[in-house]
């Protein structure tokens, strides 16, 4: 008996063409990180020359100071970092819930307008809080209360793009059975959206919270309150013990609150 | 559990219209999205009191139609007069705000799959059906609404056998039982036509019997008009007083259920 013809199809490639387009856009990117190497990255000589340095400054930094009267002061700078974290998160949350409402595709009273909350909201969120807190200071003047108004603004491009999202993800239908009972605009977001939304929302803003913690720590480097202000004292006046007991109390009180939040995010999910 | 009609509590509604004005009036109504018809030519009449069972194969165009009639969505063309208010029609303007508000508050709609808020009670779902109601703003959680609404909606739930549910979430009730909040939910505002899209397509038949004795017990006890779609020939000849069949986007059938047969509605389903 004949042999049946064996049909022998070529093996496919591991890797699929790659079109020239995206090969001449990945040689680009990769000869821009290469000379950028030179300008900016770290060299090997300029690692060793600084790591007797950096052995120094360690070493000057240790122990941390403990004396009770800069401990108590430190202590007190903490909960003023602590209040213009919880502050601001509040403000901001508070100001993302309308403007997220009215920049939410489908949900918007606005209808197409809502690109302009959009917009508003991504202004926020795109300078950088170091920027605000600039602004804020030459507002406002030295101190916590441009430190709060940073955070509410940092927050608020965070959670009203996040808040935004989670009310276009609403459950379609409760939407359209309140409707159908003749709820208004709000009664279906009251009713309907924020209900469903709710549990990403309270997500987002423990994540805003652990941010705003991480913010308002450095703000005072630029004289917007807190503990930063502190540190950027402790530097300036080369007082590195001091500085090493605010990095350390920096340490606790930013993995406390990632402590707490994640806690708080396990019960909710 | 069965449902008698005795749990029914007496009417609540207030008519607008004549009592013995049609309920719905459609004539050679129509609905095309682009080229593509739902369905056309579709004349039906539903007066107080009246079960009519709304059946066809998928795609026929029974949800859409349903959409319509509470103005959820427009009709292409055709004249289509709900609850005296005046949908579609030759010189008719779309309905505004103000009309869809007044017909939604004498109209019940339960939707296939109950469509209820997940994470809320069934007193919330349930005080959801007052909030198109004059002063109902608050009707958007069972915690902000007035106390006569949240009264109400406990009527509503103990109506369908579900008032020691009252505060459980809905999402962790059986799907008869949620269908029943659906149920309570439509009928909270004592409405004068209760519009069902596949009431007990989701659920195993004894609940699916449940459901249907309750919508017969509506019927009876407070004259509410029941229009509702179903698949189950059955289903359909035992609990209406006319069936209207749609093949094809267009009615093939309109007649008293009483002289209607399985094997004439047969027809409906086949090819």
């Amino acid at each position: 008996m004949a042999e049946a013809p064996r049909h022998h199809h070529a093996v496919p490639s591991r890797f699929g063409r790659v079109p020239a387009l995206h090969f001449a856009l990945f040689m680009g990117v990769a000869a821009l990180i290469l000379a950028s190497l030179g300008d900016v990255a770290p060299s090997a000589g300029r690692l060793i020359d600084g790591a007797p340095r950096m052995a120094n400054l360690l070493g000057r930094m240790m122990p941390p100071e403990t004396d009770p009267a800069f401990l108590a002061r430190v202590g007190l700078r903490i909960v003023e970092t602590l209040q213009i974290a919880l502050v601001g998160t509040a403000f901001g949350v508070l100001l993302s819930l309308p403007i997220a409402w009215a920049a939410a595709r489908g949900v918007s009273p606005f209808g197409r307008g809502g690109f302009v909350f959009k917009g508003i909201v991504s202004f926020a969120r795109t300078v950088p809080d170091l920027v605000w807190a600039l602004i804020f200071v030459s507002a406002v003047g030295l101190g916590a209360v441009a430190g709060t108004m940073t955070i509410t603004v940092d927050t608020l491009g965070f959670c009203g793009r996040f808040f935004a999202e989670a009310m276009e993800d609403a459950e379609k239908a409760p939407q359209e059975a309140l409707a159908a009972a003749g709820a208004n605009r709000f009664g279906i977001l009251a009713g309907a959206i924020l209900p469903d939304a709710l549990p990403s929302m309270i997500n987002t803003t423990l994540f805003a919270l652990e941010l705003a913690v991480r913010s308002s720590v450095v703000l005072g480097l630029v004289g917007a309150g807190g503990i930063g202000q502190e540190l950027k004292t402790a530097f300036d006046l080369f007082q590195y013990q001091k500085a090493s007991a605010i990095i350390v109390a920096i340490f606790v009180i930013v993995l406390v609150m990632e402590h707490v939040t994640d806690r708080l995010r396990a019960r909710i999910q | 559990m069965s449902i008698s009609a005795s749990a029914v509590a007496p009417l609540r509604a207030t008519a607008t219209a004549p009592a013995d004005a049609p309920i719905i009036e459609a004539e050679g109504l129509a609905k095309a999205y682009g080229a593509t018809a739902v369905f056309s030519d579709v004349s039906f009449r539903l007066a107080p009191g009246e079960r009519v069972a709304l059946i066809g194969a998928n795609g026929a165009g029974k949800t859409t139609l349903l959409r319509c009639l509470i103005g959820l969505v427009a009709p292409s063309a055709g004249r289509l007069t709900v609850l005296g208010e005046p949908l579609s029609g030759e010189g008719i303007e779309p309905p505004g705000p103000a009309a869809r508000a007044r017909l939604r508050r004498q109209a019940g709609y339960v939707f296939q799959n109950h469509s209820l808020v997940r994470r809320r009670s069934a007193l919330s779902n349930a005080v959801h059906g007052l909030i198109g109601q004059p002063g109902g703003w608050r009707c958007f959680s069972e915690m902000t609404a007035p106390a006569a609404s949240r009264a109400a909606a406990m009527a509503a739930l103990a109506d369908v056998r579900l008032a020691d549910k009252a505060t459980e979430r809905v999402d962790r009730l059986s799907g008869g039982q949620a269908q029943r909040v659906a149920i309570a939910r439509a009928l909270v505002s004592g409405p004068r036509l209760m519009i069902a899209d596949e009431p007990t397509a989701s659920l195993d038949p004894a609940a699916g019997r449940e459901v249907m004795a309750l919508f017969d017990g509506l019927v009876r006890q407070r004259g509410i008009a029941l229009l509702y779609t179903s698949h189950d020939m059955a289903e359909a000849l035992a609990h209406s007083d006319r069936i209207v069949a749609l093949r094809g986007g267009r009615v093939v059938i309109d007649r008293a259920s009483a002289d209607l047969t399985p094997a004439d509605l047969g027809v409906v389903f086949d090819g």
